[in-house]
């Protein structure tokens, strides 16, 4: 789907690389996370993905097409999606139908066929409701689902989160994580999460760990957080999950299974309970 | 803070409303032009009967029509009484002191007071019925044949639309950073004018700063969304002329009409007696 060839970006005036010899496929259909502490270059490589950026070593591929080519660029955003941080700051008009309309129009589609892309894009984040209201009258949580629902309605195959949930409300962000989980399951969206939340990157079926422009692993999130101290060492943690379940090993309490979420350490601790009651 | 409402916009769905964008532009244009033709006084009879009938038909209450008229109370009592006391003019009505009203002066501030009644009345009507973007649109749509002159009309419309987006979010912000700088011992309530707009340069500088970020940010999620100006371009919602458009034209053509054709009879009248 996407191909980065040993790609370097350094930003004007900066003492060194931003990001330096990336190379990372992401999959069709995956949910990939791409962790990193600040300064690490996940967001510079989160604006080469849909050629916001261009490498100035190596190369980023979309479906084969070079974002270095500046007549397929169009294209290339039309696939890639992306989503920033900042709400605010990526909703251009007074009403939430007419914003989810200004990809479509952007590319020109025509006018009976971008009616039919806003509804569904406004259904699939459940916004209908919101269709003709002005964009700072919503919370957080809502102007997020809105620029979603944006990119949607230009019909992507990936969509590049940028620390989309950095500055909402616990409820906000979970909603968010929510929708990225379904559109992936049900709709075959590539997502990619940029994030520092380990908690977002055990939702996702692969994780990259960035530190300082370059790539310390990519593998399965369970994987990955066996390796606490590298993680300790990129600056980042692993999730609360993980640390309990080691804090329960190292106090004897071995537990089967290695749960990395809420659920799965409930049912490791509870499998463990019964085990002990039957015995 | 929440609730700004941006221009003034009271959603509905009448005549009014449904007009196109570009119709309104266009006869609110006829409609000023003919209010400064009119010069007798009997005549505002009927742009005033117009104006009413618009408002009624759009279902617009009275009250938010005359309410955009109150920030012209203190302009309209001024505009009268400069024109009352200082028009030149030979039929003197009363005079005391060294003041002199007359006749002619007397009729020049009510002129000037109709004029910016009708004037202030229906140009709100016009932005009470319709949406800023459809305003914008429909200014874009106007101002196109301009573009081949190199006139900027998509460019100008789009920084509209960004100006009355932002509006309401920089405001919000100003007021977060007010409360900031008065946490910090900042003083933005005593001394005299020129002090008060001293402090407020404490506010300005981050909010340009935060404005200039923002910027960017937008820069870029537009490119994301594939912006690349007004070349190519479709609208969701384009702007049609219907069968609303051609009524409307026509009674404000008749009416304007009407009152060109009375003034001329009228003057004509009187030069014969």
């Amino acid at each position: 789907m996407i191909e980065v060839k040993n790609a370097g970006y350094t930003y004007e005036g900066a003492a060194r690389p931003a990001l330096s010899d990336i190379s990372l496929t992401v999959r069709r259909g995956e949910m990939l996370a791409v962790v990193g502490h600040n300064g690490s270059g996940k967001s510079t490589l989160a604006k080469l993905l849909n050629g916001l950026l261009l490498p100035q070593s190596g190369d980023v591929l979309v479906d084969g097409m070079n974002t270095k080519e500046e007549r397929l660029i169009l294209k290339i955003r039309q696939r890639v999606g992306m989503v920033f941080q900042n709400p605010d700051n990526q909703l251009v008009t007074t009403v939430v139908e007419e914003d989810v309309a200004f990809g479509p129009e952007s590319i020109g589609v025509p006018p009976p066929d971008i009616r039919k892309r806003v509804d569904a894009a406004l259904a699939m984040v459940n916004m209908q409701k919101y269709a003709d209201r002005a964009p700072h009258m919503l919370s957080g949580g809502q102007k997020q689902r809105v620029a979603i629902a944006g990119m949607l309605a230009m019909q992507p195959e990936v969509l590049v989160m940028d620390e989309a949930t950095a500055m909402l409300d616990p409820e906000g962000g979970a909603d968010i994580l929510e929708i990225m989980r379904r559109l992936n399951r049900t709709e075959g969206i590539t997502v990619v999460m940029i994030t520092q939340q380990m908690e977002e990157a055990a939702l996702c079926d692969r994780m990259v760990v960035l530190f300082q422009g370059t790539l310390l692993a990519d593998d399965a999130p369970r994987k990955i957080f066996r390796d606490e101290a590298m993680l300790v060492c990129a600056g980042l943690n692993v999730p609360a999950m993980v640390r309990l379940r080691n804090a329960l090993n190292s106090k004897g309490a071995a537990l089967l299974k290695e749960p990395i979420n809420v659920e799965e350490l409930a049912s490791a601790i509870a499998a463990r309970a019964k085990a002990r009651h039957t015995q | 803070m929440k609730n700004i409402t941006l221009g003034q916009y009271f959603p509905g769905n009448s005549p009014v409303h449904r007009l196109d964008p570009r119709t309104k532009i266009l006869l609110m244009i006829a409609y000023i032009v003919v209010i400064f033709l009119v010069n007798a006084l009997i005549l505002y009879v009927l742009p005033f009967a117009f104006v009413l009938f618009a408002i009624v038909l759009s279902h617009v209450p009275v009250s938010y029509v005359t309410r955009s008229l109150k920030p012209l109370r203190f302009l309209l009592v001024f505009m009268f009484i400069i024109n009352l006391f200082f028009t030149p003019g030979e039929t003197a009505l009363l005079s005391f002191w060294r003041v002199n009203i007359t006749s002619e002066a007397l009729l020049q501030a009510l002129f000037i007071s109709i004029r910016l009644i009708l004037l202030v009345g229906g140009t709100s009507l016009m932005t009470l019925t319709t949406s800023p973007i459809a305003l914008t649109d429909g200014l874009e749509k106007l101002l196109k044949p301009l573009s081949r002159l190199r006139f900027p009309s998509h460019e100008l419309a789009m920084m509209m639309t960004i100006a009355l987006r932002f509006i309401p979010t920089l405001m919000e912000e100003a007021v977060k950073i007010q409360k900031a700088q008065m946490a910090r011992g900042a003083d933005f309530e005593s001394g005299n004018v020129i002090n008060r707009a001293k402090s407020m340069i404490p506010i300005l500088v981050p909010l340009f700063i935060s404005a200039f970020r923002r910027a960017d940010e937008l820069a870029m999620a537009m490119e994301s969304r594939c912006y690349h100006g007004g070349e190519g371009r479709t609208r969701m919602r384009e702007l049609r002329f219907g069968p609303c458009d051609a009524v409307a034209a026509s009674i404000v053509l008749l009416v304007a009409a009407a009152i060109i054709a009375l003034q001329y009879l009228m003057q004509n009248g009187w030069a014969a007696s």
